[in-house]
C-alpha cells in the first residue's frame, strides 16, 4: 500500500503540535507559506489545543494585564498579512458583530449626551469581549469629557500599574491620556510623539510606526507599513485587529500609491458576508464590487435643499428635526452649522447634546469667529474620538477650512468620511474619487430622493457631466451666490481656468462674506493655474491685508514657491513681494526666510534706498496698508540683519526704533503698539548698557571711598611731607628708587627684623610709606579695593558662569558630587547613547566625567590662582602692583622716570586731592601692566590649554566609540568647544581698564533687571518670577554699581540655592528712609533646602560678619556670597549699613539691607 | 590667488590658515568671522576661492557685539547671498559637525552636501569634515582646492 505523502502544510501542523513554543513556531511557519496555505492553516488552527487552550487565546484578554502579552509575529508580505488578518476576523465574525452593536450604541449615546450609558456600553463590552486598545482609548476620552483630567489620569495610571511597569500598552495609555488633556493642542502633540519615537533615539521603527498610527492617526506611508500595523494588531484584541483592518482598508482603497486595493476589496467582500457593518458595504461600493448603494438609509432632504435655496432659517429648523431622528447624522451637523453661519443665526444653546458642541464650533469656523481656537478644538475632538464614525466627517472639514486647494476630490480623508457615513446624502457625492463612482452614487441618490436641487448643485460643481434629467427650472431654485460658486468651481474642475477667472472676478458683487471668501479662493487658484504669479502675489497680499482670515485659504505656499529668482527680480520694486514671503514665513514655514530678507532689501535698493527709515521721504508713493505691513513686520531685526546695510546689532536696533517712529505717523491707529515697542527696546537698550557698564567695569576700585580713606589715614602724612618740602629739608638728590625702597617692607613683603628700622632719610621714609600704604589700600581693601572687585565681578560667579555655561548647554559637563571629588553622570547621555554597546557607552560616560573634572580644574586654577593679587599665599597671582626685585621695591609697569616725574610734581602748594588724582593715575598705569600680562597669558597659554582639553577629549571619544555612532555627542562637544573659546575671549575682554563711563541713570526696576540679566547672560534658562513693590522714586544715581553687584549676588544665590530650578518666585520690596533705601528681597525655596545644618551655617556667617571677619571672607571664592554682600552693602558715617538674612516665618529666604543714596562721599568707608 | 576663510572658531581658523600657508604659500589668505563680514569681504575683494564654515554668527562677535542671530546654516545663507548677487566664486564648505540642528529637523552631512550641490552648483565645490586631531581633512581639502583651481595650485 502506497504511503500517503505528507504535504508541507501537514508538516507545519506537526511542527506546531510538537513545539514547546507554538507562537514562535507559528511566526516561523507563516513566513514559509503561500496565501492559499496560510488560509488552510488558519482554518485548521481552531482545532489546535495545548493544555486545553487554543492558540489565539490572547484575542479576548479578560484583564488589562493580559492584553498584548504575546510576542509580535515575524514579518510577512503586506498582501499575505491582509489575508491572514481577514481570515482571523472571519473566524470571529459573531463576536465582531456583537462588538459593532456595542460600538454603534456607544456612539449614539455619546452624541446624545447620555454619558452614563456610554460608560455602561463600554463596561458591558469589556465584560463580553474583554479589553482592548479600542476600549482604553475611548474610555480615556469619555473620562476626560465627563469627569475631567484627574479621572482619566487615574485610569491611565491604573493601566500602568496593571501592566507592572512600562510597556507598549502603558505607553499608549500614557500618550492617549496626554492627548486628551485640555491644554494640549494637536500640532504640538503630534510633533512631540514624532520626536519621542524617532529612530534616531533608538526606538524600534516598527514600534514607532505603530505608536504614531495609534496616537496620531498617521496614515501609513508604505505597503510594508500597512503589513507592520496589521502584524502589531495580531498581538492585540480581535477588536483592535478589526478596527485597524477597516481603517487600513479605507486608506489603501483610496490611495492609488498603494497596490493593495484589490486584495483589501477581496477580503472585505468575504468579511461582509459574515459581519454586519455598513462600512464594509461602503468599502465594497468604493472598491467597485457594489454598483449601487441603495441599501444605505436615506433621510429627508429639506435641510440640504433649504440651504441650497438660501433659506437658512428653514434649514436650521429642518436640521433640528433631522437631529431628533438620528443624533449621529454628522452630515446634518455641518449643513446646520453652515446655515447658522450664513444668516448669523445664533449658535445652538449650550449644554444639550455632544453634537451641539461640534455644530457650534463648526459655525464659528465658517463665520471665522475665533476660528483658530474653534479649529483647534475640532482637531482635538477629531483625534480623541478617532475610532468613532462621526470623527471622520471632521477631517475633510478641517482640511477644507485650512487648505488653499478649493477643488480636491476623493482624498483619503474624504473617502474615509464617505465610508464612515451610514446615511446617503448629496454632499457625499464630492467625496468619491472617480467619475464612475460618483455616477453610481448619483444614481443611488436619484433612487432615494429624485432630483433635488442639492444633488444638482453637487453634480454640477464637481465638473462631471450631468447624468440625471433635472428639471430646467432647477438652477432658479439656487441661491444666486451659490450659483456663481457652482459655475466657477465647475470651470476650475474642468480645467477652464480663464473662464473661472472671469467668473470669479464677480466676487466683489456677492452679498455674503462666505461667498466672497470662496470666490476669492477660486480666483487665486485660477491665477495660479494660469501662471499669473505677479497678479497672484498682488491679489493675495491685497486680500489678506484687507481680511486676515483669508490667509488660511489662499495659495500662499504655491505662490511663494513660484517666486523664483527671475520673478523676484521682476517684482523687486513691489512691496507685495516681500509681504507675500513674510506671509509664507508666518503661515507655512521658514524655508524662504532668506528670500524674504532679500526681497525686503531689494525693494529698498530698487527704490533708491538703503535703509527703511529713508522711506519717510516717500510714504505717499506706496499702498498704505502694504507699507504699514512692510514697516511693521518686515523691518524687524531678524529680517534686517540679513541686509548688508548694517554693521552690527546695535545699528539694526537703532534702525528699528526709527522705523517705529515712522510707523507711529503712517499707522496712527496702532501707535500705542509702536510706542510700547519703542519703550521696550529703549528699556532693553538701557539695561544692556547697564550690563555692558558692569561688564566693562570688572576691573574697578571704589574711588570715592578710597579717597575718603586716604583723607582719614594719609592726609596728615602728606602734610608732613609738604612741610619737609617747604622747609628745605628735601634732598633733591634722593631718587625715586630710594622712595620706592623705603616703603617696600610695609605690607606685601615683610622683612624680618628684631626691631623696626630707624629711617636713614626721614623725608624719603615718609613719602615711601605713604605711597606704599596708598597702593596697598587701592589693591587689597576688602570693601573698596581692586581685589574686592576681582572677587565679586570675576572670581565669585561670573567666570564660572561664563566658562561653564557653553558646556552646560550642550550637556557635556556634569556637577561634582557633594560627598566626594567624583563627578556625576549626565543623565541625558545615558539615554542618548543607549544605542551603543554597554562597554562603549560606559567608556564614553566615564570619559565625560573625567573631562568634567579636568575642565572644572582648569577654571578653578584661573579663578583661585591666576586672577589674584600676587602675595605670599598667591604666588601665581597675575596682578602685581607693587613688587620687590633685587631687594628694592617697584611699582610694576611704571618706570623710574615716570615715577620721578610723579614725585617731582609734588610741590609745597600741591593739594592732597591733586596728589590723590596723580596716585590713582599711577595705580591704573600699573594695573594696565598686569591686565596686559593676563590678556597675553589667555592668548598664549589658556586658549591653547582649553583647545587641548577638548582635542584630547575628542580623540579619546573617537577611540572609545570605534565604529559606534556618536555624531550627536561629537556635535555637542564641538559646539561647546567653539562657544567655550568665545567665552574665553569674552573673559579676556574683562581684563581691560574701565572705560571712563559714568554709570547710567536708571530706575530701580532697571537695576534689578540688570542684576538679573548679568546672571541670565550665562544661565539663560534661569527666569524667576519677580514681583516688585516699589514706591515712586526718582532715577537712582550714585549707588548704581553697588546695586548691580548686590542684585547679581542675590540672583546668583537664588539660582544656585533655592532648589526650585528655573522659575522661583521672588518678591522685592523697597522703602525710602530719608537718604537711605531699605530693600527686602525674598525668594521661595524648596522644602528640603531649609535644614538645621543650613540654619546653623547662616548663624555662623552672621556672627563672623558681626565680628568684622567678613573682610577676609570676601577673598574666599564659592559659598553663599553673603560676605561679599556684606562688603558691597557698605557703611555710612563709619557704621556698617544694616544687613540681615535668613528664613521668614513663611519659609522663604530673605535678604534685607539698606543703602545710602545721597552724599555718597560721606556714606562710604 | 586670494583665498577667503570664513570661520568663527579660532582654533579651526588657525589650523586652516596654517595648512593654506604650507600647501599654497603663494596664496593670499584673508579671514572673516561671520556671514556679514564674509559677504562684505567677498563683495569688495572678490577672492579666487572661499573656504566656508557652516555654523556662523551673523556679525563678528566682540565685546560690544553679540553676533546677532547664530545661523546653524550660516554657510548656506552666504551661498544664497552669492547666488543672489550672481557672485561666482568657487566655495568649499569645511565643517566640524556631522549633524546640523536637532531631531526631528536634524540634517546629516551627506544630506547637506546633496542639498548644496542641487542648489548651488557649480559654485559649491564640496564639503570637508574637519576634525582637530585627525589629519584626513587636509588631504580632502587639498583635493577639493586643486579641483576648484583646475589642478594648478597643489604642492
Amino acid at each position: 500500500m502506497a504511503k500517503k505523502s505528507i504535504t508541507p502544510l501537514d508538516d507545519f501542523k506537526n511542527q506546531l503540535r510538537g513545539s514547546p513554543n507554538p507562537i514562535r513556531k507559528l511566526a516561523e511557519i507563516r513566513q514559509k507559506l503561500g496565501k492559499a496555505d496560510l488560509i488552510r492553516l488558519l482554518q485548521w488552527l481552531p482545532q489546535y489545543h495545548r493544555d486545553g487552550r487554543g492558540l489565539f487565546q490572547w484575542q479576548f484578554p479578560r484583564r488589562i494585564a493580559d492584553l498584548r502579552r504575546q510576542g509580535v509575529l515575524s514579518a510577512i508580505s503586506a498582501d499575505k498579512e491582509i489575508v491572514w488578518a481577514a481570515r482571523r476576523l472571519l473566524q470571529n465574525a459573531d463576536r465582531i458583530n456583537a462588538f459593532r452593536v456595542h460600538a454603534e450604541q456607544f456612539e449614539r449615546e455619546l452624541t446624545s449626551k447620555n454619558y452614563q450609558n456610554c460608560r455602561s456600553q463600554l463596561d458591558e463590552l469589556e465584560k463580553r469581549l474583554g479589553t482592548s486598545i479600542w476600549l482604553i482609548e475611548n474610555k480615556i476620552s469619555i473620562l476626560q469629557l465627563v469627569e475631567g483630567i484627574e479621572s482619566q489620569k487615574a485610569y491611565a495610571v491604573s493601566i500602568r500599574e496593571a501592566r507592572g511597569g512600562n510597556d507598549l500598552v502603558s505607553y499608549l495609555a500614557f500618550c492617549i491620556s496626554y492627548r486628551n488633556e485640555n491644554a494640549v493642542t494637536v500640532p504640538h502633540y503630534v510633533s512631540q510623539i514624532i520626536a519621542a519615537v524617532d529612530p534616531e533615539r533608538g526606538v524600534n521603527p516598527e514600534i514607532g510606526s505603530y505608536v504614531l498610527y495609534r496616537c496620531t492617526n498617521r496614515i501609513p506611508k508604505s505597503e510594508d507599513e500597512i503589513g507592520t500595523l496589521l502584524r502589531y494588531e495580531e498581538n492585540s484584541s480581535i477588536i483592535d485587529l478589526y478596527e485597524t483592518f477597516l481603517l487600513l482598508a479605507k486608506w489603501s482603497i483610496a490611495n492609488p500609491a498603494f497596490d493593495l486595493k484589490d486584495i483589501f476589496v477581496r477580503e472585505v467582500k468575504t468579511l461582509a458576508l459574515a459581519i454586519k457593518d455598513f462600512r464594509l458595504e461602503n468599502l465594497l461600493f468604493l472598491g467597485g464590487v457594489l454598483k449601487d448603494i441603495s441599501g444605505t438609509p436615506a433621510i429627508p432632504l429639506d435641510l440640504h435643499d433649504s440651504f441650497i435655496a438660501g433659506e437658512y432659517g428653514r434649514a436650521v429648523q429642518a436640521a433640528l428635526s433631522a437631529n431628533e431622528i438620528c443624533t449621529s447624522n454628522s452630515s446634518a451637523w455641518f449643513v446646520e452649522a453652515k446655515a447658522r453661519a450664513e444668516d448669523s443665526i445664533p449658535p445652538r444653546p449650550e449644554d444639550s447634546q455632544f453634537s451641539t458642541v461640534i455644530i457650534n464650533l463648526v459655525r464659528s469656523v465658517v463665520m471665522r469667529e475665533e476660528d483658530e481656537n474653534a479649529l483647534a478644538k475640532l482637531a482635538k475632538y477629531r483625534l480623541n474620538f478617532r475610532l468613532l464614525n462621526f470623527s471622520s466627517s471632521l477631517e475633510p472639514f478641517l482640511a477644507e477650512a485650512s487648505s488653499s486647494d478649493p477643488i480636491s476630490l476623493g482624498t483619503p480623508d474624504q473617502v474615509a468620511c464617505f465610508v464612515d457615513n451610514p446615511i446617503r446624502v448629496p454632499e457625499a457625492y464630492q467625496k468619491l474619487p472617480t467619475p464612475e463612482l460618483r455616477e453610481g452614487y448619483g444614481k443611488s441618490l436619484e433612487k432615494a430622493y429624485g432630483h433635488p436641487p442639492s444633488l444638482y448643485f453637487e453634480i454640477m460643481r464637481s465638473g462631471d457631466p450631468c447624468p440625471l434629467p433635472f428639471p430646467k427650472e432647477i438652477p432658479t431654485l439656487l441661491n444666486k451666490d451659490l450659483l456663481l460658486i457652482m459655475h466657477t468651481e465647475r470651470e476650475l474642475r474642468l480645467g477652464n481656468y480663464v473662464q473661472a477667472l472671469e467668473l470669479s472676478t464677480e466676487l466683489t458683487k456677492v452679498e455674503r462674506r462666505t461667498a466672497y471668501w470662496k470666490l476669492a479662493q477660486f480666483h487665486a487658484h485660477a491665477l495660479l493655474r494660469c501662471g499669473r504669479i505677479p497678479q497672484l502675489t498682488e491679489f493675495i497680499v491685497v486680500s489678506v491685508l484687507k481680511d486676515k482670515s483669508m490667509v488660511r485659504n489662499l495659495p500662499i505656499r504655491e505662490c511663494a514657491e513660484a517666486l523664483d529668482k527671475s520673478t523676484r527680480r521682476l517684482l523687486r520694486a513691489n512691496l507685495s513681494t516681500s509681504v507675500l514671503l513674510d506671509l509664507y514665513s508666518r503661515n507655512v514655514n521658514d524655508s524662504l526666510d532668506s528670500e524674504r530678507s532679500f526681497a525686503y532689501e531689494d525693494f529698498l535698493i530698487s527704490n533708491g534706498f538703503e535703509r527703511p527709515s529713508q522711506l519717510a521721504e516717500k510714504v505717499t508713493e506706496f499702498p498704505v496698508d502694504q507699507l504699514q505691513y512692510y514697516l511693521r513686520y518686515l523691518c524687524t531685526p531678524s529680517v534686517m540683519e540679513r541686509s548688508g546695510a548694517f554693521a552690527g546689532t546695535t545699528e539694526v536696533e537703532d534702525e528699528r526704533l526709527k522705523v517705529l517712529a515712522l510707523l507711529v505717523k503712517v499707522d496712527p491707529d496702532n501707535s500705542a503698539t509702536y510706542s510700547g515697542e519703542i519703550g521696550t527696546i529703549t528699556r532693553n537698550k538701557k539695561i544692556r548698557q547697564g550690563v555692558m557698564h558692569v561688564e566693562q567695569s570688572k576691573i574697578s576700585i571704589d574711588v570715592p571711598a578710597l579717597r575718603r580713606w586716604a583723607h582719614l589715614n594719609i592726609k596728615e602724612t602728606f602734610n608732613r611731607y609738604k612741610t619737609f618740602l617747604s622747609s628745605g629739608l628735601h634732598d633733591e638728590s634722593s631718587s625715586a628708587t630710594d622712595v620706592l625702597g623705603e616703603g617696600a617692607g610695609d605690607k606685601n613683603f615683610t622683612r624680618e627684623k628684631d626691631v623696626p628700622d630707624v629711617p636713614t632719610n626721614e623725608i624719603i621714609d615718609v613719602i615711601g610709606k605713604m605711597i606704599h600704604s596708598l597702593f596697598y589700600e587701592f589693591t587689597t581693601n576688602p570693601e573698596h579695593g581692586l581685589d574686592c572687585y576681582l572677587s565679586i565681578r570675576i572670581r565669585h560667579g561670573p567666570i564660572y558662569g561664563q566658562l561653564l555655561s557653553p558646556l552646560e548647554k550642550e550637556e557635556i559637563i556634569s556637577q561634582r558630587r557633594s560627598d566626594s571629588d567624583e563627578y556625576n553622570t549626565h543623565p541625558s547621555w545615558t539615554n542618548r547613547l543607549k544605542h551603543l554597546d554597554y562597554s562603549i557607552r560606559t567608556g564614553l560616560i566615564s570619559r565625560l566625567k573625567q573631562f568634567s573634572k579636568e575642565y572644572a580644574d582648569f577654571i578653578n586654577r584661573i579663578a583661585n590662582e591666576l586672577i589674584q593679587i600676587k602675595t605670599k599665599d598667591k604666588k601665581n597671582g597675575l596682578f602685581v602692583i607693587t613688587d620687590e626685585t633685587g631687594g628694592r621695591a617697584q611699582i610694576r609697569g611704571v618706570g623710574i622716570p615716570k615715577f620721578a616725574t610723579f614725585l617731582n610734581a609734588i610741590k609745597a602748594d600741591t593739594t592732597f586731592d591733586t596728589f590723590l588724582d596723580s596716585s590713582f593715575g599711577l595705580f591704573w598705569e600699573s594695573v594696565e601692566h598686569s591686565l596686559k600680562n593676563i590678556r597675553g597669558l589667555i592668548d598664549s597659554s589658556l586658549k591653547l590649554e582649553l583647545a587641548r582639553l577638548f582635542t584630547t577629549l575628542e580623540t579619546d571619544i573617537a577611540a572609545i566609540a570605534g565604529d559606534g555612532t556618536i555624531a550627536d555627542l561629537n556635535t555637542s562637544i564641538r559646539v561647546a568647544k567653539t562657544n567655550a573659546q568665545e567665552a574665553l575671549d569674552r573673559v579676556k575682554e574683562w581684563f581691560r581698564l574701565p572705560k571712563p563711563l559714568t554709570a547710567p541713570e536708571l530706575a530701580f526696576q532697571d537695576l534689578v533687571d540688570i542684576g538679573l540679566q548679568m546672571v541670565r547672560a550665562t544661565h539663560p534658562e534661569f527666569d524667576p518670577v519677580v514681583n516688585m513693590d516699589i514706591p515712586p522714586l526718582p532715577l537712582i544715581e550714585g549707588v548704581v554699581e553697588r546695586l548691580f553687584d548686590i542684585f547679581q549676588i542675590i540672583f546668583e544665590n537664588i539660582r544656585k540655592h533655592s532648589g526650585l530650578g528655573k522659575n522661583p518666585q521672588v518678591t522685592i520690596k523697597l522703602e525710602r528712609k530719608g537718604d537711605r533705601l531699605s530693600i527686602t528681597i525674598e525668594n521661595e525655596v524648596a522644602m528640603w533646602v531649609r535644614t538645621p545644618e543650613l540654619e546653623a551655617r547662616l548663624e555662623t556667617i552672621k556672627q563672623s560678619i558681626a565680628k568684622g571677619r567678613y573682610q577676609s571672607g570676601v577673598r574666599l571664592e564659592g559659598g553663599s556670597g553673603l560676605f561679599k554682600l556684606r562688603a558691597r552693602v557698605g557703611s555710612a558715617q563709619g557704621q556698617p549699613l544694616p544687613l540681615d538674612f535668613g528664613f521668614s516665618p513663611e519659609g522663604w529666604f530673605f535678604v534685607q539691607f539698606e543703602v545710602a543714596i545721597r552724599h555718597i562721599g560721606e556714606g562710604e568707608a | 590667488m586670494k583665498i577667503l576663510v570664513v570661520e568663527d572658531d579660532e582654533n579651526k581658523r588657525v589650523q586652516i590658515s596654517q595648512f593654506l600657508h604650507e600647501a599654497y604659500p603663494q596664496a593670499e589668505v584673508d579671514l572673516a568671522r561671520s556671514v556679514q563680514s564674509g559677504l562684505r569681504n567677498i563683495k569688495s575683494n572678490l577672492p579666487t576661492l572661499i573656504l566656508l564654515d557652516m555654523s556662523l554668527p551673523n556679525y563678528d562677535t566682540g565685546p560690544d557685539e553679540s553676533g546677532g542671530t547664530p545661523h546653524i546654516f550660516g554657510g548656506r545663507e552666504l551661498l544664497r547671498q552669492l547666488d543672489r548677487f550672481d557672485i561666482n566664486v568657487p566655495t568649499i564648505v569645511i565643517t566640524q559637525f556631522e549633524i546640523f540642528g536637532k531631531p526631528p529637523n536634524a540634517m546629516k552631512l551627506p544630506q547637506l552636501d546633496e542639498e548644496l550641490r542641487a542648489k548651488h552648483a557649480p559654485l559649491y565645490q564640496g564639503i570637508v569634515y574637519y576634525h582637530a586631531s585627525i589629519h584626513g581633512w587636509k588631504d580632502q581639502l587639498r583635493q577639493l582646492i586643486d579641483k576648484a583651481l583646475n589642478g594648478q595650485e597643489g604642492v
